[in-house]
């Protein structure tokens, strides 16, 4: 804790001059009479309790050795007195108001320029170092955004250089940047402090408004995350070094930790921004970002529903080529990599961790059911870079268009998969409708559904019903005109209220997409997956299929088909109950040539 | 002028050791600290805390203050009634005589 004394030298050492000759003469008065045993522990007491004031006064007075208090000489404006920040009392805010000032005029002195880098951090050091965020504030108040403004240019110079293998400690500098932070919210209303933000290093910045994100109240921390966040976007392509990154993810796990900011700042983020914001600067920060941006557990449907429509918008709109950054240097990553999320191959991203759509899909599939609107323009507005307007005149489709607008779009490679994929999970919801389609568009949109029950993490495929049920009823919904595609008719369409998918099977079912196969083979490879897991778990797991070679798509079918057949044929042949290994192939080959074919298949 | 009871005479001696105690307090220059500690000498909590600690130590002063006086006065009771019956020994009882018939 700190506080502040203001003395007058000569007074003080001429007040311990006389308390060492009080304590002398009050020795002399202890009269070790058996009779004044009371007198005599009286005054020991009181020669006890005044002793350690002699060297506490000679300390203050310059004549000893100053080890709890530091002080500097000169005339403060307090009557001539010698004014110390005296670190070793508990200040009221009243002692921390002037302790503060104390400080402030000690900075003031500084003459920062003249000093090195060096110098300058250990006067900073030796200001700053563990005072109590109180007095930190009123330093703040006092200083203003431009003394602010200089103590962080000179720690982020520190960093750099420290970076380099200066002799600077990297920790001590970002000790004391937090240290400012923890002053910083009681500080921040009392002046414009804007301009700090965009007028030092962004670490440094990021790292101050992290340690502040307690004690800011929701508005104050949407603003200061936003502004970085909008740096973090704009440094991607001028600054070479992963700094940038870390500022984000430190920033994005603040706001995570603040649900009602998290919803703010998303919403406030520009288009640019927020694309950036999920794709580029770490997918795990990224997720839990937005999962707190939504959560029902925090946010009401009306509230959730700007936040969860910006993402989707984003989602179905992001037209970016770049693949994602490596994450291999920030702290958050997995060692673990899943089956590619991105099943589908007209996907723009190559992804290289999966917990961000993970998270987003966590995020969004609760409100699937309330949200009709965003996931209309998630797979009606997939126009890269051209998200439909929510209110605009050519806004969203009709409900029974939906789907086959995102069905075109995603053929046409002008949507992604995530854009269909949250289209079929409305579909799947009962919250649209889809409308005509085609043949190959019901394939699409098939497949579409089964990838979207299992990355949306909210449908549930029924565990209860045999898998040639299971896939009968995904094809005859495939091959016929589109019915309400809510029908449960074969028993593969379920609701939220339905138990989840085993990771397993939602895991193995996805492989054949995940690999890249084309649609027939992955159902016919993903029928009998689910076949084996819900109807002989006894039977040794189904191989996963390796990737295809990268051939054309016209020449994959072939190819694919061939490698698919061999690892069931592989598989089944190691099934010992010949009932079993005739119907497993059986159930493979009749819904591998169904959904080739295009026709309707029903166990 | 010596009593008539030595130990009435060393309590009378020990009680005016007290007595001294007492006034060598009284006129302590600890009495005067507080008046030389004040903000125009310094001011802070540091100094505030001093001053706390001069205050309890003055109560605890003022109590060892009459603490001595109140031993110097039990040891004085003491030693007058000591002294009381020292006297009351050296009386001799006086005989009747008898007169001329």
């Amino acid at each position: 804790m700190s506080g502040y004394l203001a003395f007058d030298r000569d007074r003080v050492a001429s007040l311990a001059g006389r308390l060492i000759r009080s304590l002398d003469e009050l020795d002399c008065c202890r009269p070790g009479d058996a009779a004044a045993a009371d007198a005599d522990d009286a005054l020991r007491r009181a020669v006890d309790r005044l002793g350690p004031w002699v060297l506490r006064l000679a300390r203050v007075s310059g004549n000893g050795v100053l080890t709890d208090l530091f002080s500097w000489g000169g005339p403060t404006g307090f009557d001539g007195m010698t004014i110390i920040a005296d670190r070793s009392t508990v200040t009221t805010p009243a002692d921390a108001a002037l302790a503060g000032t104390v400080l402030a005029d000690r900075f003031t002195r500084l003459d920062l320029d003249s000093l090195t880098t060096e110098e300058a951090v250990a006067e900073l050091e030796t200001l700053l170092g563990g005072t109590d965020p109180l007095v930190v504030a009123a330093f703040l108040r006092e200083i203003g955004p431009e003394g602010l403004v200089r103590i962080l240019r000179v720690l982020s110079v520190g960093v750099e250089g420290a970076a380099r293998g200066g002799p600077l400690d990297v920790d001590g500098l970002v000790g004391l940047a937090r240290g400012l932070g923890t002053g910083l919210p009681a500080a921040v209303g009392t002046d414009d402090w804007s301009d700090v933000w965009t007028s030092v290093d962004l670490e440094i910045a990021a790292v101050v408004v992290t340690a502040a994100a307690p004690g800011l109240d929701d508005t104050q921390l949407t603003e200061l995350s936003t502004v970085l966040l909008h740096r973090v976007a704009d440094l991607d392509d001028a600054d070479p070094s992963a700094y940038w990154r870390h500022a984000g993810v430190s920033v994005l796990t603040a706001l995570a930790e603040r649900p009602a900011a998290a919803r703010e700042a998303l919403v406030a983020l520009d288009d640019e921004d927020l694309a950036f914001v999920l794709f580029r600067v770490d997918p795990g920060a990224a997720g839990a970002f937005v999962t707190s941006a939504t959560a029902p557990a925090f946010h009401s449907s009306d509230d959730a529903r700007a936040p969860v429509t910006r993402i989707l918008a984003t989602l179905a709109t992001a037209d970016d080529e770049r693949p994602w950054p490596s994450t291999a240097s920030t702290a958050t990553v997995g060692a673990s990599v899943e089956p590619d999320w991105w099943l589908h191959r007209e996907s723009r991203f190559t992804p290289t961790d999966p917990r961000l759509p993970t998270g987003i899909g966590a995020a969004v599939a609760p409100w699937l059911g309330r949200l009709v609107a965003p996931i209309q323009i998630a797979g009606w507005s997939a126009e890269p870079g051209e998200p439909e307007p929510w209110d605009a005149d050519d806004g969203p489709a009709p409900d029974d268009d939906v789907l086959t607008h995102a069905l075109t779009l995603l053929m046409a490679g002008e949507a992604d998969a995530l854009a269909l994929r949250l289209a079929a999970s409305a579909a799947l919801a009962g919250v649209v409708t889809a409308g005509p389609a085609t043949q190959q568009h019901a394939a699409y949109l098939a497949a579409a559904i089964e990838d979207a029950a299992r990355a949306a993490g909210y449908h549930g495929i029924v565990g209860q019903q045999a898998a040639t049920g299971l896939f009968g009823g995904l094809l005859g919904l495939a091959a016929g005109p589109f019915s309400p595609v809510t029908s449960t008719a074969g028993g593969f369409v379920t609701d939220a209220a339905l138990a989840p998918v085993t990771p397993d099977l939602r895991q193995a079912m996805a492989d054949g997409e995940a690999a890249g196969f084309g649609v027939a083979a992955s159902l016919g490879y993903a029928a009998l997956v689910a076949w084996r897991a819900i109807e002989a778990p006894q039977l040794p797991p189904i191989p996963r299929l390796a990737p295809p070679d990268d051939v054309s798509p016209d020449d994959r079918a072939d190819e694919e088909a061939g490698e698919v057949a061999r690892v069931v044929e592989d598989w089944a042949a190691t099934i010992d109950d010949p009932v079993l290994r005739r119907r497993a192939l059986d159930l493979y080959n009749r819904v591998e040539a169904a959904a080739a074919q295009g026709v309707g298949f029903v166990a | 002028m010596s009593s008539l009871s030595p130990a009435a005479d060393a309590l009378r001696r020990r009680s005016g050791a007290l007595r001294r105690a007492a006034r060598q307090l009284d006129d302590a220059e600890f009495w005067s600290l507080g008046g030389s500690s004040g903000a125009d000498t310094w001011s802070g909590p540091t100094a505030t805390r001093f001053t706390d600690d001069l205050a309890a130590s003055r109560r605890d002063l003022d109590v060892a203050h009459d603490e001595l006086i109140r031993a110097a006065v039990r040891l004085e009771r003491t030693a007058d009634e000591l002294e009381a019956e020292a006297r009351a020994a050296l009386v001799v009882p006086v005989t009747p005589v008898a007169g001329p018939r």
